[in-house]
């Protein structure tokens, strides 16, 4: 149990590398832009969620995780309805 | 452990206090960060020219300090496991974060450095180069800050102090792969 648990978190370490790794490969592909962009915020979030994983594995109690989960979700859905309305406004989207 | 006036309360004294402290305050870290992010979107979203980030951008040099993030946080992960196991590498591997994070804020300043010599871009240049410096700058004061913090832990590195400084690095490492994305890579779809 030890053993595997001493293991782990360099496996979680490797996996976000590779998603910045990946990120740049990505962002230098010839692939249309829509796609890049989906393929980028895809690679971070997966990053991203890995990342909080590993740095809650300490906590040891929900209601701590819970602390920082809300407000990572919160501002995320902020940042994306705000955005979306901005755009929307200034003409950059639905146009 | 003991409620107010009453009966005692479940699972209360496993929580160290420091880890308490450090959630509640990553917590609203988190919203500050995302504050500045919904600032860079809402300007980018509302403006009708953005100044295209390969002119100004060193994306080669941002990819770098990425490394160098997400290295430290491999050796945070090193120093945890060995304080947790009680070996003495803690330190060196307290020592080698600190370093890295270190050898990150020095990078930082020299892309500032750049930006503000070769392009002449002030922190009141434009919108964008404004809302990058204070979105970068801000996130290069926590790492600055959690170089010091190490730097301290390292002196008598003690398995709470440890696990919670731990919290503070991954949580600095996580915001950067956020930030690189939005300011470095995302632009890039757009401007070429």
């Amino acid at each position: 149990m030890g053993e595997r648990a001493a293991v782990r978190p360099w496996r979680g370490m490797v996996a976000v590398a590779g998603c910045v790794a990946l990120q740049l490969g990505v962002a230098a592909a010839s692939v249309d832009a829509r796609t890049r962009a989906a393929a980028l915020v895809a690679l971070a979030a997966i990053a991203v969620a890995l990342s909080l994983r590993q740095a809650m594995g300490g906590l040891q109690s929900r209601a701590l995780r819970l602390a920082i989960v809300g407000p990572v979700v919160f501002s995320i859905v902020l940042t994306v309805v705000l955005t979306l309305d901005a755009g929307v406004r200034g003409g950059a989207l639905l146009r | 452990m003991t409620g107010p006036g009453g009966p005692p309360v479940e699972g209360a004294a496993a929580l160290p206090p420091g880890r308490i402290g450090m959630a509640i305050f990553l917590g609203s870290d988190v919203m500050g960060f995302g504050g500045l992010l919904l600032a860079y979107a809402l300007l980018r979203a509302q403006a009708s020219a953005w100044p295209a980030p390969s002119l100004r951008f060193d994306r080669t040099l941002a990819a770098v300090l990425t490394a160098l993030l997400l290295a430290s946080s491999a050796t945070m992960t090193a120093a945890l496991d060995a304080g947790r196991a009680g070996r003495p590498a803690v330190r060196g591997w307290l020592l080698a974060t600190a370093a890295l994070g270190g050898a990150f804020v020095g990078g930082q300043a020299v892309e500032f450095g750049a930006l503000a010599t070769r392009h002449h871009l002030g922190l009141a240049a434009d919108q964008a180069a404004s809302i990058f410096y204070v979105l970068t700058g801000f996130h290069g004061l926590h790492v600055a800050v959690g170089v010091v913090i190490l730097l301290a832990v390292s002196r008598r590195p003690a398995r709470e102090s440890l696990e919670v400084v731990s919290l503070y690095w991954q949580f600095v490492d996580l915001i950067w792969i956020v930030i690189f994305t939005v300011l470095y890579l995302l632009p890039v779809l757009t401007h070429g």
